[in-house]
């Protein structure tokens, strides 16, 4: 059973409407990716109801607006723009957690405070970005949670705290078998090592769901002239997009390509220019 | 709600123990002058301005609001926290009531001293002036009604003002602060003050019973224009 289990989750906008779709199963971890304003963050505030949304959303197999406290305890997220306000102190945010999350694993916070040393006197608002970053992703980690949501974890972090995050997410699912892992990132490249599977995200509609490895495995980009995108076999072309010498397509069998047009160069896939291609053919159009 | 208890008492304790200790001050220094005309005066003024701004700052922010519905507790904190916040709320309304009263008792009285009632009784007078005015004009017309709320109510404190210094009230408040910087008491003053403010007569219970309910319902409608401007949020609680 899936862990969490969206179909057609929808919130309208003035200018923007979110229709997602998309599964989150237990033992793997998922990602997430989009252009900004693409919806990701919206998606997560519907997943636990912070913004009521249309459509089907189930957690542990539950209408998500039916969980019990202790239901939603088992939930841990960390959003971007949402956290305690700065004039809280650092220790209070302890305190609250404890209070709030029956499973609070006082113990871990701990070991992840002093792991990202992030100094415990004086208010959340004195914090810097990146420290407040890992504050953010301490506090959604230290209860035990089945279900784990991040939005953009690593933003605002130098390369060593985002290598330290996306250790403790490998390490949390070695201890948490039956655990699931939903982030976002604008840095592609930590999904690509870290995720199982990938969906992405465009005005607010799923426009690809892949398992990472089929990505990099089989997706690749075909640089062609006009001439040869004319000729080229669409069988396996998810997106293309104007480049200085004519097209990038993106094909989801790179190897068909190679073997059959051997004149053209084709590239590895990588979750870069899925986005770049799928989210950018649209930002050429405009 | 274990949880939400705990954010609540870390959101409010500073403001608490600011308030707590601000009374405090005023009372010692009450007590170490023997005397209660001027400190009461001003725990009357301090006590009523902020138990008046105590709806609004009662109010969960916009990013609060978020906050709270992704805790455990979900929406029940929410609601919680809205039952919370009413009932400061109406606290905050009845405690200015209390004082309005309180404040025109002292001023009929004599007991309290006259510049600082002045102040207080301008401070509750626009207040009240400013919900009268603006929720009406708010709840019909959005946000429209509270620029034209707010125009009128600037136009008619004006107007307040003004009168206030031409007529015989210009003339005492001079007398007032002369006579106060050489240190001199004004006795049989408040009457003529009165009468130019336009306060209530005092001696009527009845009177003082309306000026204690026009300053509940004022405080109550300050509370729901203030939710209007500062989060709308908080009226849609189930269309989020």
């Amino acid at each position: 059973m899936a862990l969490l289990c969206m179909e057609h989750a929808s919130v309208r906008y003035d200018r923007f409407n979110l229709d997602v779709s998309l599964n989150v199963e237990p033992g793997m971890i998922t990602g997430l990716i989009g252009r900004n304003g693409s919806g990701k963050t919206t998606t997560f505030k519907a997943i636990v109801d912070v913004v009521r949304a249309g459509g089907k959303t189930e957690i542990f197999g539950k209408d998500n607006i039916r969980l019990t406290e202790e239901e939603r305890s088992q939930i841990g997220i960390a959003y971007t723009d949402i956290f305690f306000s700065g004039e809280y102190k650092v220790s209070a945010v302890r305190r609250i957690l404890k209070a709030a999350y029956k499973n609070f694993n006082a113990a871990e916070y701990d070991r992840l405070i002093k792991r990202f040393d992030i100094p415990t006197r004086g208010k959340i608002r004195n914090l810097s970005t990146g420290e407040l970053a890992k504050l953010r992703f301490i506090s959604a980690m230290s209860h035990d949670a089945k279900l784990v949501i991040l939005d953009e974890p690593t933003s605002g972090l130098d390369v060593v705290a985002r290598d330290g995050i996306l250790d403790e997410l490998r390490s949390y699912m070695e201890n948490h078998e039956d655990a699931a892992i939903l982030l976002s990132s604008n840095i592609t490249q930590d999904l690509e090592g870290l995720t199982d599977d990938v969906y992405m995200i465009d005005e607010g509609k799923i426009v690809l769901h892949e398992n990472t490895d089929t990505i990099t495995d089989d997706y690749g980009l075909v640089k062609c002239t006009a001439e040869q995108f004319e000729k080229l076999d669409k069988e396996y072309v998810r997106g293309f997009k104007d480049a200085p010498y004519g097209k990038d397509v993106l094909v989801s069998q790179k190897r068909y390509y190679m073997e059959n047009y051997p004149a053209l160069a084709v590239e590895d896939g990588t979750l870069d220019q899925c986005l770049i291609v799928l989210a950018g053919k649209k930002e050429d159009k405009k | 709600m274990k949880g939400y208890l705990t954010y609540f008492f870390e959101q409010h304790k500073r403001m608490a123990l600011g308030y707590g200790a601000m009374l405090l001050i005023v009372l010692i220094f009450a007590v170490s002058l023997k005397t209660t005309t001027i400190p009461v005066s001003v725990a009357i003024l301090y006590v009523s301005i902020f138990a008046s701004l105590s709806p609004v700052a009662s109010l969960n922010s916009d990013r609060e609001i978020d906050e709270l519905l992704s805790l455990p507790g979900g929406r029940k904190n929410l609601v919680t926290s809205q039952y919370l916040n009413a009932v400061f709320a109406l606290l905050g309304s009845v405690v200015s009531a209390a004082l309005v009263t309180l404040l025109a008792l002292a001023f009929t009285l004599g007991k309290a001293h006259l510049p600082s009632l002045m102040v207080i009784s301008l401070v509750i007078s626009v207040s009240m002036i400013i919900t009268a005015i603006m929720v009406p004009l708010s709840m019909v017309f959005g946000k429209k009604g509270l620029l034209i709320g707010f125009a009128a109510t600037m136009f008619i404190g004006f107007q307040t003002v003004v009168r206030m210094l031409l007529t015989n009230g210009g003339a005492v408040l001079f007398k007032i602060l002369k006579d106060y910087t050489v240190g001199h008491q004004i006795e049989g003053i408040s009457v003529v003050i009165s009468d130019n403010m336009a306060l209530p007569d005092i001696t009527n219970p009845v009177s003082v019973i309306t000026t204690a309910g026009t300053a509940i319902t004022a405080f109550v409608s300050s509370y729901i224009i203030a939710r209007l401007v500062f989060s709308r949020k908080n009226f849609q609680v189930n269309k989020l």
